[in-house]
Formats: C-alpha cells, sequence, structure tokens
C-alpha cells in the first residue's frame, strides 16, 4: 500500500465516520464543569491560598496573633497606660528626690492611689497651687518618728520658693489605711517607692534566643518510623507582657527517615508498580515554626508549658529505598528524587515541656507530635513526625 | 428541560441564540454538532476519555467565541462555513493539549520509572478494534497529530510546522514514521 493509498483508507475511514449524538446528560455536565464559574475552578489547580491545609495553617496563626492581641490588651506593659502606670510616672520622678540619708525604715508601700496623690500634688507643687484635694486628710510620710516637713534642708538649698521647699512643706502621702501597728516590717534598705513600682520580673528579658536540638521518628499517616532522625536549628522566643504567654519561631534543620506502605505511596500522582516493595524514604527538611507557649506552671526557676503552632516546611532532599523485583528475585534499589513532587507543606505543632532557669539561661526539653496539613514530596505523603527537643536558651 | 428535536431548529437561530449567550440555544448547538467535533478530537487524542475532554474545551472556546463568528452572507453556506470554524477549534483545542502535555513532561521529570504503575492497557487491547481512526488514536501524539492535519485534513508540510511549532523536515519524518506505524499496525490486524 503506497502513501496516497494509505492516506485515502483514513481520510474516507474518518469521512464516513457516524458521529455519534450526544450521550445522556453531556450537555449538564459539560456546562456544570465548564460553563458555570464554579465549576470553571474546580477543574483548574486551586491556589496555594484556597487549598485547605494553608486555610488551616492560616487560621492557626491568625488565632495565635489574635491571642497575642488579646493578651497584650488586657495586659498592658507598665508605664504605659492606665492607673497602675501612675506609680511608674511617680517612680521616675520621686527617686530622683532625695531621700536624707540614715534613711532605715519607711512604714508603708505606696499603693496606685498614693501615687495618684502624689501626682497631684506634684502638679500643685510646680504651679504653685494648693494641693488638689484639701478636704481630704493627708498623714505624712514618717522617717525615724519625724515628718518629711521636719526633716532639714540641705546644704546650699535656695530659700526661696522652690519645688523641693513644697515638698518638704506640703504633707502629699497618704499612707494606706492599716493601722501602723499592723505593718509589716520592711527591710533596711527598702525603697517604698522602686518596690511599688518596679515589675516583678525585669522588662529586658522578654527576648531569648537559643539553640535547639533533638531527635524525632518519621510518621507516615499514624505510622511511626523506628529509624530515630535529628533536628537542629536556632529559636527566639518573646515572652508577651507579663502574661504567661510567649510567641516562638526559629529555624530548624530536619532530617526524618520513615517507612512507606505501597498504599500510601504515589509517586508523582500515580500509584506505586506492584514490582515495588520495602519503601524506606528519607529525607532533609528546613521549617520554620511560629509556635504559641503558654506556661501552665511558671515559678522563678522552672516552667512546665504547652506549645502549639505551625510550620510552613521546604523539603530540600528526598530519597528512596525499596526492593524492585523485575522476575529474578527482589533488588534493593536507592534512588535520590530530590526536586521531585511538591516540596513545600505545612505541619501543625503541639507539644509540651518543662524549662528550668539558671540566672540567665535555660535549659528546656519538649517532646512534640507534628501533624501534616498536606501531602510533601515525590510519593505525596502524609509526612509527619514525633520526637523531642533539647533548647538552651539565653535572655537578652 | 425537553429538548425539541434538533431538526426544528435552524444553524441560523442556533448560532443567534448562542451569540445572545442564551444557555437553551447553546445546549441545542452543543447537542447538535457534539458528534462531529467528537469525530475530530478522536483523531488527536489517545483515548475516548481525552477526546471528550477536548470537545468540552472546545466548545467553551465556540461559546466564548461565537460572537467573533462571521456569518456569511450567504445563508446556504452557513454551515459548512460553521463546520470549518468549528473543526479548526477542535483541532486547535486538542492540538493545544497535546503541545500542552509535552510541555509538561518535558519541565517535570517524573522520575525512577520503575516506582511507577505502568499504564493501564496496551497496544494489543486497542488492535481489538477494526476501527482506523482507533488505529490512529495508537499513535504518539506527534505521529497522530501529523498524520491527521496531513491525511485527513489536508493541511500542507508548512501549515503543518506552523500549526505544531515543528520544524517542516521534523513534519515530514513524522508523517513517515505515522505511515510505516500504521502500516505495520494494518499489517497485524490483516494477520
Amino acid at each position: 500500500m503506497d502513501d496516497e493509498a494509505l492516506d485515502k483508507l483514513f481520510r474516507d475511514a474518518a469521512s464516513r465516520f457516524q458521529p455519534p449524538d450526544a450521550p445522556e446528560g453531556a450537555w449538564d455536565d459539560f456546562y456544570k464543569t465548564k460553563m458555570l464559574p464554579a465549576g470553571e475552578s474546580a477543574s483548574q489547580r486551586r491556589p496555594l491560598i484556597l487549598r485547605r491545609s494553608w486555610q488551616l495553617a492560616a487560621a492557626c496563626l491568625l488565632l495565635a496573633i489574635a491571642g497575642m492581641l488579646w493578651m497584650l490588651q488586657r495586659q498592658p506593659l507598665p508605664g504605659l497606660a492606665g492607673s497602675p502606670s501612675a506609680a511608674g510616672i511617680v517612680s521616675g520622678i520621686i527617686k530622683d528626690v532625695p531621700l536624707p540619708s540614715g534613711t532605715t525604715q519607711l512604714p508603708a508601700v505606696l499603693s496606685p492611689d498614693d501615687a495618684g496623690n502624689v501626682l497631684r500634688s506634684l502638679n500643685a507643687i510646680t504651679t504653685g497651687s494648693e494641693p488638689l484635694l484639701p478636704g481630704k486628710e493627708y498623714t505624712p510620710l514618717v522617717h525615724n518618728g519625724r515628718a518629711f516637713s521636719d526633716i532639714p534642708k540641705k546644704a546650699g538649698a535656695e530659700q526661696e520658693h522652690h519645688p523641693a521647699d513644697t515638698l518638704q512643706r506640703k504633707p502629699y502621702f497618704s499612707l494606706r489605711d492599716k493601722p501602723a501597728g499592723e505593718r509589716q516590717a520592711l527591710p533596711g534598705n527598702y525603697n517604698p517607692f522602686l518596690a511599688e513600682t518596679s515589675p516583678a520580673r525585669p522588662a529586658n528579658n522578654r527576648w531569648q534566643v537559643g539553640l535547639i536540638a533533638g531527635s524525632n521518628l518519621g510518621m507516615v499517616r499514624g505510622d511511626v518510623s523506628k529509624k530515630p532522625g535529628l533536628n537542629a536549628g536556632l529559636l527566639v522566643q518573646r515572652k508577651l507582657g507579663q502574661s504567661r504567654f510567649s510567641v516562638e519561631s526559629g529555624v530548624v534543620y530536619e532530617s526524618m527517615t520513615y517507612d512507606v506502605n505501597n498504599a500510601d505511596f504515589n509517586p508523582n500522582g500515580n500509584p506505586v508498580s506492584s514490582r515495588v516493595s520495602n519503601i524506606e524514604g528519607s529525607c532533609t527538611m528546613i521549617d520554620v515554626p511560629v509556635n504559641v507557649r503558654y506556661d501552665v506552671v511558671a515559678s522563678k526557676k522552672n516552667k512546665a508549658f504547652v506549645s502549639t503552632g505551625v510550620s510552613p516546611t521546604v523539603i530540600v532532599k528526598q530519597s528512596y529505598i525499596y526492593d524492585l523485583d523485575r522476575g529474578d528475585g527482589p533488588v534493593p534499589i536507592n534512588r535520590d528524587v530530590s526536586g521531585k513532587g511538591k516540596s513545600v507543606y505545612a505541619v501543625a505543632n503541639l507539644s509540651i515541656g518543662y524549662e528550668q532557669k539558671w540566672e540567665h539561661v535555660s535549659v528546656q526539653i519538649a517532646p512534640y507530635v507534628k501533624i501534616p496539613m498536606g501531602e510533601i514530596g515525590y510519593g505525596n505523603l502524609s509526612l509527619g513526625g514525633v520526637g523531642t527537643q533539647i533548647s538552651i536558651k539565653k535572655d537578652l | 428541560m425537553s429538548v425539541p428535536p434538533k431538526t426544528e431548529y435552524s444553524l441560523s437561530s442556533m448560532v443567534g441564540g448562542c451569540k445572545l449567550g442564551i444557555p437553551s440555544w447553546q445546549r441545542r448547538l452543543y447537542e447538535q454538532y457534539f458528534g462531529f467535533s467528537l469525530s475530530v478530537c478522536l483523531r488527536y487524542t489517545a483515548s475516548r476519555e481525552e477526546a471528550l475532554e477536548m470537545v468540552n474545551d472546545g466548545f467553551v472556546r465556540v461559546f466564548r467565541g461565537m460572537a467573533h463568528f462571521q456569518e456569511p452572507e450567504d445563508q446556504e453556506h452557513l454551515s459548512k462555513v460553521f463546520m470549518s470554524w468549528l473543526k479548526k477549534i477542535m483541532i486547535h483545542t486538542s492540538i493545544n493539549h497535546y503541545q500542552s502535555a509535552k510541555r509538561k513532561a518535558e519541565r517535570v521529570d517524573a522520575g525512577p520509572a520503575e516506582l511507577q504503575a505502568e499504564a493501564s492497557g496496551n497496544m494489543t487491547d486497542h488492535m481489538a478494534y477494526l476501527d482506523l481512526v482507533k488505529l490512529i488514536q495508537q499513535l504518539s501524539p506527534a505521529y497522530r497529530a501529523t498524520f491527521s492535519l496531513f491525511a485527513i485534513e489536508g493541511f500542507s508540510h508548512e501549515e503543518i510546522a506552523q500549526t505544531l511549532g515543528i520544524s517542516v523536515g521534523t513534519s515530514k519524518s513524522n508523517l513517515m514514521k505515522a505511515r510505516k506505524n500504521l502500516r505495520e499496525m494494518l499489517e497485524q490486524l490483516n494477520e
């Protein structure tokens, strides 16, 4: 058969081809999947932001941020706003007023109300007016049985009207209502202003940085691997105000080994060949955890905490070892499949832990579980893990 | 919704209704020209399912582009002009699909072949069908497109080269190999 005859054979066959009628429901399917906007979007690859795993991750992150903001609003930082800050402001002013030498005992600490009174009195001092609450009885601040107004002026002090003079003349401190006899004796070097206004925890140790190291076991659909992997990285932690919440983030390099059932392994989106068995995967990943931590138990030296969050994870290297049977018995095969398949996904983190602190350094241990929020890698695996992280952190 | 027999409606009415985007007219046109479109797409795809997908994608283009369809002044030629336009859309839809799949295959390394299950079906399954269109479907996408365009649609090698984005020499080579494969298939059928 020459070329022309061959072509003619097919051309005639095509022309004789009896077009079939549209099958029942063809139009409905076409209209639903191709013409309606919803169907159209369903037939296309969904954008990253619309995928369920990323929506879940975004929701977790938003919840964490909302929680942080809520906690910050409920527990404002000292000295920023509200009545407690008056004490802070007063502290800044009053501590510069020289207390007489030899001051060993002061009767009480200032309450926020007292601090408010101090502010008002200071206002009166600086403007030269009378106290703002003339009807209220103020008890003079007493030092060694003498009121502050009886304490001699410092040598060289000016005689004309001076805020310091007014400070001495005017009784401006109201003390707690407790009778003097019931007040607790205070240490000799006790400074009531500083004691009242200083936060319980220094404000400058809210940031912590540290190193992480640990071990993990890969987990595919609940099947935990027997071979441990390693993880290591950097951690940054920020305490939220004076609450028990803090935010942790960092960069963690993680290696993982895992066994895979043939049913769970879909290389390049296809089912695995029946000639393949005993699949064992290994991968290295970089994840960036963003966790919110709550200290369930918080003392000065130790803490117990729970932590949750999400980790965007990038798989940087992956390989598989498996047995391949070409008809003459299984032969072990080792394949590097780095760069194949989806390389970014998200995992949800859950952990509990214990932290022990010494001065500005602390050590914590935290068992964790990582729950996959999507599929990753060449085999489209739901790859999670369990493990333990040990961190050494330093206050900044 | 019951659809009246397609013979009750002229092509001119259907084209006019589709130009206005009325779904009931689109449905009549789709159902009337579904078979013709499928017969075209079958020559450029590897399976009936794939061809059906191309038919549907092609009809999306038809309905979106209907506003630009130029009806001939002589209504007697409307059917011929419309079918030529429809056929052209179906061919281009199928070829675009083939080229997209080719680019994807070049871009994505499938990884170790032995890990993946073998493709379902094989040539002997298809050889059971005594249908020449089915033989064409067994050709590789490049051979299938070249042979169909040359032998059935009547394209020249220059037109094929332009349509498929290949050289004239490649088009000639593909046609020669397609014919060779088809002959072999026919010989096997005759044995």
